[in-house]
């Protein structure tokens, strides 16, 4: 190793560095031996204690330990919903809600659409404005096995009344999956709106709906602008519409 | 985050070492209170991502010579000599100079250091990190990172000699 070369070694020499470091402690076992890079050595020593001590008076200005933690409780207070756990648990929180609204709702909903008098809108809108007549017979017979072959209920029975009304066909129709039969009637020959029919009597499976009339009780109710009664008998569900007054209905059971 | 890495005590254990590196590389307390100010946020933001505890004080100085280099690649170069390797003769400064160097004299001679050769150096004199420290905290390997500092204090000491104030002081 030259002189130069120790030199450059010892530049950067600090109490402790030979240990593990061969060159280093090469360097310094020189430096016992050449006088010359020894005195360099010892002057470079003060030099590197003086620049050192320059650097150690570099102090912080007071209180900017205080302003580091004030900003950073300060920044916390501003932003601690953006912190991942916070918004975590806010997105679950928010996910848990529509879950829950959504089974609510659709428990509801399916409530609802089960109910009798979501039977009874639906079954009037269908009498007023969307059936199609599949059967146009005043043979009773002819209509109960159109409706069997439809897979829809035949073997209804009429009210003594309504078995003497007039006839003037069926259709069948569905409700929640289920088969509806609709016999339809025309309560006077001479009806001058030229109506093929103006009183309809819907019939379906009794389980079908949530909450059919208890057996015996007739429940009467106006929808759009027909009035209607519901009864249930033995396992179906009836349905009977007219427009007209409720008095008029009655006549009919 | 571990008990020993909240907020409060890494501050009080790493803020001086790292303001006297950050003035040691801007020589402006403004800057180098804002350049320490910056590095703690970053730690506030990120710190819990670090895993090894051991890290902290690598993880903080490497974060600000990050910073440091950001905002510098920003502004304009600073001006410095072009300087010839340590292999030539290095003058000596004389005894009576030394006595009187002070802090202001050696930063704004620092600064008139390659730039690379700058941060090791003031990581060496600091003398709160290793060798093998400073290489992680530059993120260069370790023979670099002793070359380095051996051919930056070899500048160093070569313009504190030239240097107007101490020339005054020889005399």
């Amino acid at each position: 190793m030259t002189s130069q070369e120790a030199k450059e070694l010892l530049l950067r020499y600090r109490p402790g560095d030979e240990i593990g470091d061969p060159e280093m402690a090469a360097a310094l076992a020189q430096c016992e031996r050449d006088a010359a890079l020894r005195a360099w050595f010892e002057e470079q020593g003060r030099t590197q204690s003086a620049i050192q001590e320059c650097f150690r008076k570099i102090t912080p200005p007071a209180g900017l330990k205080e302003q580091i933690i004030s900003e950073h409780q300060a920044a916390l207070r501003a932003e601690w919903w953006r912190h991942p756990r916070v918004l975590a648990a806010a997105a679950l929180i928010i996910l848990m809600t529509a879950v829950t609204m959504f089974w609510l709702q659709r428990d509801r909903g399916q409530s609802n659409e089960l109910s009798i008098a979501s039977f009874r809108m639906r079954m009037v809108k269908e009498a007023l404005r969307l059936y199609r007549m599949e059967l146009e017979t005043g043979d009773l017979e002819q209509i109960r096995r159109h409706l069997a072959n439809r897979q829809a209920p035949a073997d209804f029975n009429l009210p003594e009344a309504l078995g003497r009304a007039n006839l003037t066909g069926c259709a069948t129709t569905r409700w929640q999956g289920a088969k509806v039969s609709l016999i339809c009637f025309l309560k006077d020959k001479s009806n001058p709106t030229g109506a093929k029919s103006d009183m309809w009597l819907f019939v379906m499976d009794r389980a079908v709906v949530k909450d059919p009339p208890p057996p015996g009780e007739r429940r009467t109710a106006k929808e759009n602008r027909l009035s209607t009664v519901m009864w249930s008998l033995g396992g179906k569900v009836y349905l009977l519409g007219t427009e007209g007054s409720e008095a008029e209905l009655q006549k009919w059971l | 985050m571990d008990q020993g890495l909240d907020f409060e005590s890494v501050v009080a254990r790493f803020y001086a070492p790292l303001y006297q590196f950050a003035f040691s590389l801007t020589h402006v307390e403004a800057d180098a209170c804002d350049l320490t100010q910056q590095t703690f946020y970053i730690w506030g933001t990120k710190g819990h991502q670090l895993r090894e505890p051991a890290k902290v004080k690598t993880w903080l100085f490497t974060t600000m010579h990050r910073q440091f280099l950001e905002s510098r690649r920003r502004q304009t170069r600073f001006p410095h000599d072009e300087l010839e390797s340590v292999e030539h003769a290095l003058p000596v400064i004389t005894p009576q100079a030394v006595r009187q160097l002070d802090i202001a004299q050696v930063l704004e001679t620092l600064g008139r250091v390659d730039e690379i050769y700058q941060s090791p150096v003031a990581l060496f004199y600091l003398e709160d990190c290793s060798y093998k420290e400073i290489a992680e905290i530059l993120e260069v390997p370790l023979g670099t990172v002793k070359s380095r500092i051996s051919r930056g204090i070899g500048q160093l000491q070569r313009l504190l000699a030239e240097h107007p104030a101490t020339r005054r002081a020889e005399k």
